[in-house]
């Protein structure tokens, strides 16, 4: 019967339609941009395999890191334009004194599995478009599953940012069902950053652009992955919403000036208008009722590095993008020639508003500075800011350092691997009995030119010195966006 | 060659003056869950489906597998549209959450509507025109 109704799918789209010879294209451009292998995708399950490793590695680092991206970039010839279109893998890094392991196993989602079967892409996706398509029953008929994987009680969600979150068993990495989070709550938007809050609770919105008006999910779930609250909130307009922050009291959301509108994909029908304001919206932890709502510059964000309330004054840190060039064209760009010339990087920025006045500054470091990460034992006035960065020397958003900004001693650090390597979100990891602020710095990277992927680990207060420890492979493991690192029990 | 064909042509005209309704086989895939019953409209008109009102045929059936077979006959000649949908839980209506997305199946002729409810006209067919329809519930 299975059989049977994919004969029908193929009869009702036409299986004359042609398809796309696109991944050709892509493989022609690697020679002149050879990071371009970084975006190819695998085909298949990667089983578990020994890494070779470098250096002494720290104990504290016994555990194992979860990483999320897109990795099913092509089918039958055809091959999606934006990497966000890919479908999810997640890889495992099994981290133990003696041996080091990598595995990456696809998400089974529902539209992995029917693509799958057929062999062939059937359904829309964000960033590509599709002729005959399949029709989607709901937002979860195209979750990808492919932005960031999270640990919740004794799970672990894979999440995507347009539909339910989807969970992952740890041991094996299979897939689970698709969490609501209750009556009512089916298919909504879970983002991909949720936040662990001191108390060991969890917040995180959804956004809900392509309704009129435009809603943001809000959520508060227990440690234990239980629903304390939510609510939908309308909102003025439909900004691009990637990720938000918190602090003592507030939940802070950014309604961003890249705006829902028309077009052919999802990503397509947003707009960059730098003449709107963007906006800072303050919600209550208590109840999410609205606490205040700011203008501020027009600001694309996808992530936050932390939010605090200084007196009267609310402070919010952000990988700040001048425009939304990176999601509208770069993106593609990189992934149809190479090159992205034209795209500004994020820069570390500061915006504080006095919540008395409702006058807000904006203070721009000018350090490029992505997928930030920061020790959360520290009030985050003290803390330093890690991320990814780049040395200058290599194309347009190819991140090929490793930089740390401390905002009250306004120092810079950062460590340049240099052209030839691609630098993934790193993970802080408190050293162990350590004072707040001392740990590792747990990334990803890529060695294009010798093709092979690794893993590197560094003192966060000495990022200049470069990695303590490393490990490799010649395995190519597809690029990602966000982990999670989960120490061993014991 | 000319001949066979005008000879058909003028069969196809016998055909349709003499009865002027037509058959059709309706053939709904993809039912996930076991559960509730299969509820099936076909409405004439742009009018009546706009509406969801008046429906030309209403069938409602047990779940007896992943796909149903519904043969249609009599068919007056019309324009016509399907809304199928799979009412799991047995409370006569398709659930949705809490933005209105369905959280049951459904489905509608042509398999139109790429992102949710189908338009009229999308999911209009003449009868008279094929003589199989597959609807795969998403
Ligand atoms: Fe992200």
């Amino acid at each position: 019967m299975e059989r049977r109704s994919f004969i029908q799918i193929l009869a009702m789209l036409g299986a004359s339609a042609a398809i796309p010879r696109n991944a050709f294209a892509f493989e022609t451009k690697q020679p002149d941009a050879p990071w371009l292998s970084a975006y190819q995708g695998v085909q298949h399950d990667l089983p578990v395999l020994s890494l070779h490793t470098e250096g002494s590695w720290p104990t504290e680092l016994t555990g194992t890191l979860y990483r999320n991206g897109p990795a099913m970039m092509q089918r039958a010839g055809e091959r999606y334009h934006h990497w966000f279109d890919g479908d999810g893998m997640i890889q495992k890094f099994r981290i133990n004194p003696d041996e080091i392991t990598h595995q990456g196993r696809f998400v089974r989602t529902e539209k992995f599995v029917t693509e799958e079967a057929a062999g062939r892409f059937l359904y829309p996706v964000a960033g590509t478009y599709r002729a005959n398509s399949l029709p989607v029953a709901n937002n979860d008929s195209i979750n990808v599953a492919n932005t960031n994987i999270f640990p919740i009680a004794d799970k672990l969600l894979a999440l995507w940012e347009g539909g339910s979150a989807t969970e992952i068993i740890p041991d094996t990495l299979d897939t689970g069902r698709l969490i609501s989070w209750g009556e009512g709550m089916q298919h909504l938007p879970f983002s991909a950053h949720p936040i662990r809050d001191q108390d060991g609770s969890v917040w995180n919105m959804g956004s809900v652009v392509y309704v009129s008006p435009a809603k943001v999910v809000l959520y508060h779930l227990s440690a234990t992955g239980k629903l304390n609250k939510m609510k939908l909130l309308e909102l003025d307009f439909g900004g691009y919403m990637h990720d938000f922050a918190i602090t003592d009291e507030y939940v802070v959301i950014l309604n961003s000036s890249c705006v829902y509108g028309e077009g052919r994909t999802f990503t397509d029908s947003f707009s960059w208008q730098p003449q709107r304001a963007s906006q800072l919206i303050v919600l209550s932890k208590h109840d999410f009722s609205v606490v205040a709502q700011y203008d501020i510059e027009p600001s694309f964000v996808f992530h936050f590095a932390g939010a605090y309330q200084r007196g009267q004054e609310l402070v919010v840190n952000l990988s700040r993008y001048k425009n939304a060039d990176i999601m509208l064209s770069a993106m593609k760009e990189l992934l149809a020639t190479g090159y992205a010339n034209d795209c500004e990087d994020a820069t570390l920025s500061q915006l504080v508003v006095n919540m008395q006045t409702g006058k807000s500054t904006l203070h721009d470091t000018g350090m490029a500075l992505e997928f930030p990460a920061w020790d959360r034992r520290q009030p985050l006035a003290q803390a330093s800011t890690y991320g990814v960065g780049t040395s200058g020397r290599s194309a347009k958003l190819l991140n090929d350092a490793v930089v740390g900004f401390n905002f009250q001693q306004q120092q810079q650090q950062h460590y340049h691997y240099g052209p030839g390597y691609l630098v993934e979100e790193p993970q802080f990891i408190a050293k162990a009995n350590s004072k707040p602020g001392q740990g590792w710095l747990l990334h990803t990277l890529f060695d294009y030119q010798r093709r092979r992927s690794g893993l590197a680990v560094l003192d966060a207060q000495q990022l200049s010195k470069g990695p303590v420890a490393m490990a490799w492979t010649d395995r190519a493991i597809p690029l990602g966006f966000h982990g999670c690192f989960v120490p061993a029990k014991g | 060659m000319k001949y066979t064909s005008l000879i058909l042509a003028a069969s196809l005209a016998w055909t349709a003056s003499a009865s002027e309704t037509s058959s059709i086989d309706v053939t709904i895939s993809n039912i996930k869950a076991s559960s509730g019953q299969i509820k099936f409209a076909l409405f004439r008109g742009q009018e009546n489906y706009d509406n969801n009102s008046s429906p030309a045929l209403a069938l409602t059936f047990p779940v007896d597998g992943d796909s149903l077979h519904i043969p249609l006959t009599d068919l007056p000649a019309g324009e016509y549209a399907i809304r199928v949908m799979h009412d799991e839980n047995n409370n006569g209506k398709l659930d949705t959450n809490l933005l209105g997305m369905p959280t049951e199946q459904y489905g509608f002729s042509n398999n139109a509507g790429q992102f949710g409810p189908a338009s009229f006209a999308d999911a209009r067919f003449n009868p008279a025109e094929l003589t199989e329809m597959q609807i795969r519930l998403r």
